[in-house]
């Protein structure tokens, strides 16, 4: 209904139609109201027709204001802009309107006004008066004469009657004469005209007033516009006559009044008539004026309006057109276009906003596309970088963390994304691993060199971690910061370590067990040929000294028996023992020397792990043994051998601490850098090769160790080991190694 | 400016007098009654004598004193019943007398419209008289009539509305005081 009624009131050559028919009924209406004989009958129907129109123009005019308000209110492009310009044109077309309309009513009431003139009402007046008193005396004069006519006919002989009624007639230029007796019977009558046959009778009101009046004398319209006198009056009875009864008889006179008297007279009360009639109109026909002139204010405001509308619609329709369009482009369809076959500016309008969206899709097909690029580009980095080994993180200039590879995920030993979008400052020890490289990377990022290397050995849930870590400066372009590249080198040192002292061994093996054998063997002729030849003292020299060689060639033997030994030794074979009850066992063989108090405190907590026990039982006797060795000097030696478990803070990463103390001198701070070095030793006869013996034990194990002094007395050293033991893959590779 | 809204007024007060007009057509006692009718039958004719009181309102009275003419129409109708149906009208007559004062003779003059005559009368109660009163009005011949069926005639008489001058036929439109009309009246025919 309401999709009818809009398309309905959006039409508009039915309505044009329709208001200049309704023009032509105004027309036709007023001209009615003027003249009432041609259109007249048709009025009724004209205002029915006219009323109906502007019922429905009006219904047309308040259709399109709901509808322009509910754009309005809707926000529709130009609705608004629509709603000013339509209020705009009704002003212009309302204003002389009601002009034209006031001047009109009041020209219309001067007009009718003037019409009307007491001189003229007076003359009119006058002239009906005068008119009347003319025919008045005109009557008086002929009832006079009549009177005097009807004395001369008392008591004529009914014989001579007609002929004295013919003379008399002729007399008096009556055009009738007729004598009725008492019974109003006609005696004799005298017509002037022989078409006359029947006598004109006096009509009963004329009967009346003569039997009132004794006499009657009036003047009578007869046929058209002519006017008769008529005139009755008695005749007196004969002077000698005396039976007077009832009434007398009756003389009838009828005169005409000649046809332009007549004429002038009708003329006269035409006149008057019609003034009267006017008169008595005026306000009747001053109010059908102002229906007619009323119903055309009605139309040409109503027509004015839903024109006002219409033309504000049309003008403003490419207006409309360009504001949706740009609305449509604001939303991102581009595919918009403008129709541009018009010749004027807006046509000219269209064409530029076609060509703008034109290179608005052309730019934004461009920049999809290289996005698109770019996006493949980067898909491509991430799979490469996803399946890097070295780990990538990157950072921004403020040590935020941005983004990092699967691998960095693997070599942290935790997922990075919960830390994207942190500071690496602010990510506290339980971050584990990130966090101690950042700690280690930290002085060279502030340093912000181009790129820089460094090796760092971090201690994880897994270990010992070796790790080289290599940091490039972003461009400050693209935001600055800089990507740090990690490589887990754990095993590779493992491997180069490995090499080096099978290296070590060769080489022993090599320059110096070859030539022991021989130098035992000479010693040995030596003595077997020299001695039977010398005797006393110099056999008892050659006897020593050949048993000094050949007992230092065999401890030079056992010496490099015992670096081959190292350098080869057996594949780790892991596996899962009480942790305590290992390093029980080993300290209860050192209990047996009497003057040393050797103590055990394990830790409950320890349990099983995954550990080689040929390797730990070696790695313990090198420390337990240290340790008397240092502490046996003491007037009381005291070893102490413990285990306990640390729990990392984020309690995930747990590990087991085995801690070997003594109370002897401690190590001096010039040892320290090189203390878990092999060959460096500081006692006699010391090999130097005990603690890197441990530190390649721990090593093999993800272990860390490292020495310290105790507080006031004594070393400590110190071995913290993975808490779930060795992972299954690193230790088929320790295995291969 | 003022002059402007005192039209505006003057308007308004046209077509308030108007719509009053309209609303005001208050129930009086009715100027135009038939108070009787009687047909008969001459040399196989029909004929309708018929009386009605005339009286004019004041509005019609000065209306006519003013020169206004006045077109009295009687309605005559000669029906056939049908029962639950509308009665069928067999033919419908009508005669027209036109009543004007004449000023010059200060008579009442009534033109009889289908015969062209006319008669004038001191009084204006004679002049309605006459109107009012229909004599040997000759209805139908009895040879175009079915003679079984019985019949009968509805008459009325009314001023004609059409026959007023425009600007009061407009006035008779919306208010029915100017166009007095008596009810239907309705007498056999045999
Ligand atoms: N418990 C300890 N207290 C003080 N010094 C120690 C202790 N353990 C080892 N050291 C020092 O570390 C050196 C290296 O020891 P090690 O590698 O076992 O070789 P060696 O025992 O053959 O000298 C020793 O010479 C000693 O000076
Ligand atoms: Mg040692």
């Amino acid at each position: 209904m309401r999709f009818a009624l809009r398309h309905f009131s959006f039409r508009v050559w039915p309505v044009v139609a329709l208001i200049a028919l309704t023009l032509v009924a105004v027309v036709l209406m007023s001209d009615a109201v003027q003249n009432s004989q041609r259109f007249g009958s048709h009025y009724f129907w004209l205002l029915i027709f006219n009323a109906a129109v502007l019922l429905l123009l009006a219904i047309l005019v308040v259709a399109n204001v709901i509808e322009m308000i509910r754009r309005g209110l809707r926000r529709d492009p130009g609705a608004r802009l629509t709603l000013r310009l339509a209020g705009v044109f009704v002003l212009l077309s309302f204003i002389p309107v009601f002009v034209v309309f006031a001047f009109s009513l009041r020209f219309l009431e001067n007009g009718i006004n003037s019409w009307f003139n007491v001189r003229i009402e007076r003359a009119l007046d006058d002239a009906l008066v005068l008119a009347r008193s003319s025919l008045q005396d005109r009557v008086n004069d002929l009832l006079r004469q009549t009177e005097e006519g009807a004395q001369s006919l008392s008591g004529i002989d009914p014989l001579r009657l007609p002929q004295k009624l013919g003379s008399l007639r002729r007399r008096l230029k009556a055009s009738e004469l007729t004598l009725f007796g008492r019974n109003q019977a006609i005696l004799a009558t005298s017509g002037g005209s022989l078409s006359m046959l029947v006598p004109s009778l006096p009509p009963p009101s004329a009967l009346r007033e003569y039997a009132r009046a004794h006499h009657y004398a009036a003047l009578e319209p007869s046929s058209g516009q002519h006017l008769l006198i008529r005139i009755l009056v008695p005749v007196p009875p004969p002077a000698d006559s005396v039976k007077v009864t009832g009434g007398s008889e009756m003389l009838q006179a009828i005169f005409g009044i000649d046809a332009r008297n007549s004429a002038l007279a009708a003329n006269v009360q035409d006149a008057y008539n019609r003034y009267r009639e006017l008169v008595f109109l005026r306000v009747p026909l001053m109010q059908s004026f102002t229906l007619t002139l009323s119903m055309v204010l009605l139309l040409s405001v109503l027509s004015a309006l839903w024109a006002s509308f219409v033309l504000a619609r049309r003008v403003l329709r490419p207006v409309r057109q360009l504001i949706d369009a740009i609305r449509r482009v604001a939303e991102g369809d581009l595919g918009t276009k403008l129709d541009a076959r018009r010749r004027d500016e807006v046509g000219l309008l269209a064409r530029s906003f076609n060509e703008m969206t034109r290179r608005l899709a052309h730019a934004r097909e461009e920049t999809e596309r290289a996005r698109r690029q770019l996006e493949r580009q980067r898909g491509h980095l991430q799979t490469v970088l996803e399946h890097l080994s070295p780990g990538v993180l990157t950072l921004d200039r403020n040590a935020v963390l941005r983004t990092a590879n699967p691998s960095a995920d693997a070599i942290l030993e935790q997922p990075l994304k919960p830390f994207f979008g942190r500071r690496l400052a602010d990510v506290g020890e339980h971050a584990g691993l990130l966090h101690q490289l950042y700690r280690a990377v930290e002085p060279r990022l502030d340093a912000n060199e181009e790129t820089w290397e460094i090796e760092l050995e971090l201690f994880g849930g897994t270990g010992v971690k070796m790790l080289i870590c290599k940091g490039a400066r972003l461009p400050e372009s693209s935001g600055g910061g800089h990507v740090l590249l990690i490589d887990d080198v754990t095993a590779l040192i493992l491997a180069q370590r490995n090499a080096a002292w099978g290296e070590v061994a060769r080489r022993l093996a090599h320059e110096i067990r070859n030539p022991l054998t021989p130098i035992q063997l000479s010693a040995e002729r030596l003595r077997r040929k020299l001695l039977p030849q010398l005797a006393g003292e110099d056999g008892r020299i050659l006897i020593r000294a050949t048993d000094t060689i050949v007992a230092q060639v065999e401890a030079m033997q056992q010496l490099v028996t015992a670096f081959s030994d190292y350098a080869r030794a057996p594949a780790m074979q892991p596996q899962e023992v009480d942790f305590n009850a290992l390093v029980e066992s080993v300290v209860e063989l050192y209990r047996a020397q009497a003057d040393i108090t050797l103590q055990f405190q394990p830790d409950k907590q320890v349990g099983l792990m995954v550990v080689d026990p040929n390797r730990m039982r070696q790695l313990l006797n090198n420390l337990i043994k240290n340790a008397i060795e240092a502490c046996a000097a003491q007037p009381q030696p005291r070893v102490e051998v413990a285990t306990r478990v640390v729990v990392a803070e984020n309690g995930e990463v747990g590990y087991v601490e085995l801690s070997v103390s003594d109370n002897g001198p401690g190590i001096s701070a010039e040892w320290f850098p090189r203390l878990f070095q092999p060959y460096v030793s500081h006692k006699l006869g010391g090999t130097g090769l005990g603690l890197a013996v441990v530190k390649k034990i721990v090593e093999e194990h993800n272990g860390r160790v490292f020495a310290e002094n105790g507080n006031t007395e004594g070393a400590r050293f110190v071995i913290l080991l993975p808490r779930h033991g060795l992972a299954p893959e690193r230790n088929e590779k320790q295995g291969e190694s | 400016m003022n002059l402007e809204v005192k039209r505006q007024w003057r308007l308004l007060t046209l077509w308030l007098g108007l719509l009053f007009s309209l609303g005001a057509q208050a129930a009086s006692a009715p100027d135009f009654v038939i108070s009787s009718a009687h047909v008969f039958e001459r040399h196989q004719v029909y004929y309708l004598d018929a009386k009605a009181k005339l009286r004019l309102d004041g509005n019609l009275a000065s209306a006519l004193q003013n020169g206004v003419g006045l077109v009295f129409v009687w309605d005559i109708r000669i029906m056939r019943p049908h029962g639950w149906w509308f009665d069928n009208t067999l033919a419908s007559l009508s005669t027209r007398y036109r009543l004007r004062y004449q000023p010059l003779s200060q008579r009442y003059r009534v033109d009889d419209l289908n015969s062209g005559v006319s008669h004038s009368y001191w009084s204006l109660s004679q002049a309605l008289q006459r109107i009012g009163r229909l004599q040997d009005f000759p209805l139908i011949d009895q040879s175009l009539l079915l003679p079984e069926r019985p019949l009968f005639v509805d008459l009325r008489v009314r001023i004609s509305a059409a026959a007023l001058p425009l600007p009061l036929r407009i006035r008779s439109y919306l208010d029915a005081s100017w166009r007095p009309a008596s009810k239907w009246f309705r007498c056999d025919l045999r």
